[in-house]
C-alpha cells in the first residue's frame, strides 16, 4: 500500500505542480480568492496538496532515484527550474518599476502585482529543490535528513507513549499499529493529550506562521512604504480619513465627529486619532441629532468600520450629520479608492447620497444659527 | 541620523549593562547567559522608574543630557556596589568565550534540534522584522502609551503633560518610548520584541534544567507560536511586558524554593515589583501567597519581609503619586448604565463561569484538557518542580475566579474585560505549557 501511494505520487507530483501554477498565475493575474468566488474552492487547497506532495517525494528514497533515472522527469524539473528563474526576474523587474515610478504602476501597465507573484515562486520552487536534490550528490544529505526526523520524530513520541517498552523499532507502520491499539483497545488518556497537544501545537505553529510569512511578504514588496503608507495599511480607511482632515483643515480650528455611539464608535474616538492633529480641537457630538454650532468643521461618516461594535438594527442609523449644515465647501471622499472630490454646496442629510457618504464639511459659520 | 545608528544602540547597551549590575548585585550565582538574558528588562524597568521618580520629587527634567546622567549615575552606582560586595564578572565582556559556547551549542544539534532551532528562527526573525519595518499603530498604544509618551517628550515634565485619571497605568513603557525618541530614535516598536525574547531565553532554560535539548525546543516553540503571543510582540501595549516581569519571576520563585536559594526569590521580588510597574495589578499577591506557604516550613520570614518589601518600594510611589495628582473620572448617566449582576442573582452562577471558560480556558482549551489528563495520569509520581508549578497555576486560576466574579459583582462594564483579560494570561498560558510539558517528557533523572 506504502509503494503504490508513493508510486502514485510520483506521477501526480508533476500535475498537482502544473495545476497549482496556473491557479497561482491566473490568481495573480485576475485577483486572489479568484477561484473560490468562482468554482467554491481555496487555492490554497492546492497549494497544500502540493507541498504534501512534494514532502513526500522528497523524503521517499524510491521517488528521489526514479526521478534521478527519469528523462522526462529531468527535463520537467530543468523546464520548472527556468520558469522559476524566469518568474524570479519578473518579481524583481516589477518591484524595481513600482520604486522607481509610483506604487502600483506594474499593476496599471501589466496588470500584474510583484507580491502576487511571490506565491508562483513558492509554488514553482519544488522544481529546482527537486533538481538540486537529485542531481547535485544531495542525496545523502536528503536521505540522512530524512531518517534523522523519523527516529527523531518517533523517537519523543515512542518515548512519551510506551516508556516501559525498552526496545521499540523505529518503524512508522509499527509506531501507527501500536497507537491504534493504544487508542482503540485501551483508550490512553495518554494519547489524548499528545494528541491534543500535537494538534493544537501544529494549529497554533501554522497559524502563527502563515500570519508572520504574510506579513513578512509584505515587508518585502514594500521596504519603501513611507509611515503615512503603512499607518493606512494597518488602519485602512481611518488613517486616510485622518490624512483627509489633516490637509483640509487649518491649525487651530474645531472639528466636530460624531457621537461615540454605534454605528460611529470606530470614527469617533478621537482619543486615538489626536496624536495626529497637532493643535487642531477634536469635540465629540452629544448627540446624533444635536445642532451644530460653534465648529469650523464637521465629519461626514457613514459609519460602521467596526464588524463587532459599530452594529446598528436599522440601515437607517448609519450616516452623520444627521442635520442640515450650512457649508463652504463639502469634500467627499471615496472609500474604496480614497479619492477627495470637492464640492461648494450645502450638506442636506435628506439626500440619499449623504446617507453613505464619508467626508468632510468647512462649516460656513455666519449661517450658523 | 548619526543618533539614530550610533547613540541609540549604545544607550540601550548601557542599560542592559545597567540590569546586567544588578542581576549581578543581588543574584551573583544565577548563570550568566540568565543574567544577560533579564538584564535588559530589569534594566529598562529599574532605568524608567529612577526617571519617575527624579521628575516627581526633584523635578528633573526629562532631556537629554538629565537623562544620560542619571545612566551613567545608575550604572556607577551599580559597578561600585558590586565592588563593594566583591561581586565577580563585573563586565560581561567575555564575548570570544561566549560565542564559543554558542558556536558549540549550535553545531551540537541533532538534525531534529537544528529544524526546531530553524522554525524559532523564523518565528523571531519574523517578529524583529515586523517590530523594526511598523511604526506604533496598536490602537489603544497610539492613542494612550504613545501619545503619553510623545506628550511627556514635549513637555519635558511627567505632571502637566496628560491627564492622570485614578485607574491611569504606570509609565514603564511610555517612558522607554521617551528614552528611544531622545536619543533620535524614530520607532519604539522593537522594544516590544525584546521584551518577548528575554523571558523565552530564560523559559527554555528553566525547562532545560529538567529536560532535553529537543523537548525544551518544542515546548518554547509551544509558547511563542501561540497566536496571542505573536500579535501581542506586535502590538505596543503593557501586557507583554508584564507579562515578561511575571512569568521570569514566577520562573524564579519556583526555582528559589524547588532548590532552596533565597537569591532567586529575591531576584524574584523585583521582576514581580516591576511586574507592577507595567501594569498596576495585584499578581504579586498570589507570588506572595505561593511563597508564604512554601517558605513557611523553610523559616524564610525575613525574605518574605524583603519580598514585600521590594514591590511596595516600586509600586508605593506610583500609587501614591495617582492618588495626589490624578482628577477622579466622571463617567456620563449612559455609561453608568450598568450590568453588574449581583451574588445573589442565579445569572451569576451562569454568567461568570461562563466568561471564566469563554474568555480564560477556551482560547487554550487543548492546552488545560491535555494538563489535566496528564496531572490524572502521572498524579502518584509527580516532581517536586511540577507540583511547585501546579499549585502556581490553581492559585492564579483561583485568583482568577474570585477577580473575576468581583467585576461582575461591583464593575458596570465587566463584559468589556474579557480583551484585556485575555492579553495579560500570557504568563499563565507560559506556566501551563511548562507544566505540560515537564508531566508528557521524561525528566533528566528519568532518561
Amino acid at each position: 500500500m506504502k509503494k503504490t501511494f508513493i508510486t502514485k505520487n510520483f506521477y501526480l507530483f508533476p500535475f498537482l505542480l502544473g495545476f497549482s501554477l496556473f491557479i497561482s498565475l491566473l490568481e495573480s493575474y485576475k485577483y486572489f480568492g479568484f477561484l473560490v468566488s468562482h468554482v467554491h474552492i481555496p487555492s490554497l487547497t492546492f497549494y497544500v496538496l502540493t507541498i504534501f506532495s512534494f514532502t513526500t517525494i522528497c523524503f521517499s528514497k524510491i521517488s528521489l532515484l526514479k526521478i534521478r533515472a527519469s528523462k522526462r522527469y529531468q527535463v520537467f524539473l530543468i523546464l520548472t527550474t527556468c520558469l522559476f528563474v524566469i518568474i524570479l526576474g519578473g518579481y524583481l523587474f516589477l518591484n524595481e518599476l513600482d520604486v522607481i515610478h509610483y506604487k502600483n504602476y506594474s499593476f496599471v501597465k501589466f496588470h500584474l502585482q510583484a507580491q502576487n507573484l511571490l506565491y508562483v515562486l513558492a509554488v514553482l520552487i519544488a522544481g529546482p529543490v527537486l533538481y538540486f536534490i537529485t542531481n547535485i550528490g544531495y542525496m545523502k544529505i536528503a536521505k540522512d535528513l530524512s531518517r534523522s526526523l523519523k527516529n527523531e520524530f518517533l523517537g519523543i513520541y515512542n518515548i512519551v507513549l510506551f516508556p516501559d517498552e525498552k526496545k521499540i523499532s523505529i518503524s512508522w507502520t509499527k509506531f501507527l499499529n501500536q497507537i491504534k491499539v493504544q487508542f482503540v483497545r485501551q483508550n490512553n488518556p495518554l494519547l489524548i493529550s499528545v494528541l491534543l497537544l500535537t494538534i493544537f501545537g501544529s494549529y497554533n505553529l501554522f497559524k502563527s506562521s502563515k500570519d508572520l510569512l504574510d506579513n513578512d511578504v509584505y515587508i518585502f514588496t514594500h521596504l519603501k512604504a513611507t509611515y503615512n503608507e503603512k499607518m493606512e495599511a494597518q488602519w485602512g480607511f481611518l488613517y486616510h480619513l485622518v490624512e483627509v482632515i489633516l490637509d483640509k483643515t487649518a491649525d487651530r480650528s474645531i472639528i466636530l465627529f460624531p457621537p461615540g455611539i454605534a454605528p460611529w464608535t470606530v470614527v469617533a474616538n478621537i482619543d486615538q486619532v489626536k496624536i495626529f492633529m497637532g493643535n487642531r480641537k477634536l469635540v465629540s457630538s452629544p448627540g446624533a441629532n444635536e445642532i451644530i454650532k460653534d465648529v469650523d468643521y464637521v465629519i461626514i461618516a457613514r459609519g460602521g468600520l467596526h464588524v463587532f461594535y459599530d452594529i446598528v438594527k436599522s440601515d437607517k442609523e448609519y450616516g452623520w450629520p444627521k442635520v442640515f449644515v450650512p457649508a463652504k465647501t463639502i469634500w467627499y471622499i471615496d472609500k474604496n479608492s480614497g479619492a477627495v472630490t470637492e464640492f461648494h454646496k450645502d450638506f442636506d442629510p435628506i439626500e440619499p447620497f449623504n446617507k453613505n457618504a464619508w467626508g468632510l464639511i468647512e462649516v460656513d459659520r455666519t449661517r450658523l444659527k | 541620523m548619526i543618533q539614530n545608528f550610533i547613540l541609540q544602540p549604545i544607550f540601550l547597551l548601557l542599560i542592559t549593562f545597567f540590569g546586567y549590575l544588578v542581576v549581578n548585585l543581588i543574584s551573583p550565582q544565577v548563570k550568566y547567559i540568565e543574567k544577560i538574558s533579564l538584564s535588559f528588562i530589569i534594566g529598562l524597568g529599574l532605568y524608567t522608574f529612577v526617571i519617575f521618580i527624579s521628575n516627581w520629587l526633584f523635578g528633573t527634567p526629562i532631556k537629554i543630557s538629565p537623562i544620560i546622567a542619571i545612566l551613567a549615575w545608575l550604572v556607577m552606582t551599580a559597578i561600585y556596589l558590586n565592588l563593594c560586595f566583591k561581586r565577580k564578572n563585573i563586565f560581561p565582556f567575555q564575548i570570544n568565550n561566549w560565542s564559543k559556547r554558542t558556536l558549540r551549542w549550535t553545531l551540537g544539534l541533532s538534525k531534529f534540534e537544528k529544524i526546531l532551532f530553524l522554525i524559532l528562527v523564523f518565528i523571531f526573525g519574523s517578529l524583529l522584522l515586523s517590530n523594526l519595518y511598523w511604526p506604533i499603530w496598536s490602537w489603544d498604544a497610539v492613542a494612550l502609551f504613545d501619545f503619553r509618551a510623545r506628550q511627556i517628550l514635549s513637555f519635558g515634565q511627567i505632571l502637566g503633560s496628560f491627564d492622570l485619571t485614578p485607574g491611569s497605568y504606570p509609565l514603564l513603557t511610555s517612558l522607554a518610548h521617551v528614552l528611544v525618541y531622545i536619543v533620535g530614535g524614530k520607532n519604539p516598536q522593537y522594544l516590544y520584541f525584546l521584551f518577548l525574547l528575554s523571558p523565552s531565553i530564560i523559559f527554555y532554560l528553566f525547562l532545560r534544567r529538567f529536560m532535553e535539548r529537543s523537548h525544551s525546543l518544542i515546548s518554547l516553540i509551544l509558547l511563542t507560536s501561540l497566536p496571542l503571543v505573536t500579535v501581542q510582540t506586535q502590538s505596543a501595549l503593557t501586557d507583554l511586558p508584564q507579562s515578561a516581569f511575571l512569568l521570569t519571576g514566577f520562573i524564579y520563585l519556583i526555582l528559589g524554593l524547588h532548590d532552596d536559594k533565597k537569591y532567586y526569590v529575591v531576584l524574584s521580588g523585583l521582576l514581580f515589583s516591576l511586574s507592577m510597574w507595567a501594569r498596576n495589578e495585584p499578581f504579586w499577591m498570589l507570588a506572595m501567597l505561593v511563597l508564604f506557604i512554601f517558605s513557611f516550613k523553610r523559616k524564610w520570614f525575613i525574605l518574605d519581609g524583603v519580598f514585600l518589601a521590594t514591590i511596595y518600594a516600586i509600586s508605593y510611589p506610583w500609587t501614591n503619586f495617582i492618588k495626589t495628582n490624578a482628577v477622579p473620572l466622571v463617567y456620563a448617566a449612559d455609561q453608568l448604565d450598568t450590568h453588574n449582576i449581583p451574588l445573589t442573582n442565579p445569572m451569576f452562577w451562569v454568567v461568570m463561569p461562563e466568561f471564566i471558560f469563554k474568555n480564560i480556558i477556551f482560547p487554550v482549551w487543548p492546552f488545560f484538557l491535555a494538563f489535566l489528563l496528564l496531572l490524572v495520569i502521572r498524579r502518584k509520581n509527580l516532581t517536586e518542580i511540577v507540583k511547585l508549578i501546579t499549585f502556581s497555576i490553581f492559585i492564579i486560576l483561583t485568583f482568577l475566579v474570585v477577580g473575576t466574579s468581583m467585576f461582575v459583582i461591583t464593575y458596570p462594564q465587566w463584559p468589556a474585560l474579557y480583551n484585556s483579560l485575555q492579553r495579560m494570561l500570557i504568563f499563565l498560558y507560559a506556566l501551563l505549557i511548562a507544566d505540560t510539558s515537564l508531566l508528557l517528557f521524561p525528566t533528566k533523572s528519568e532518561l
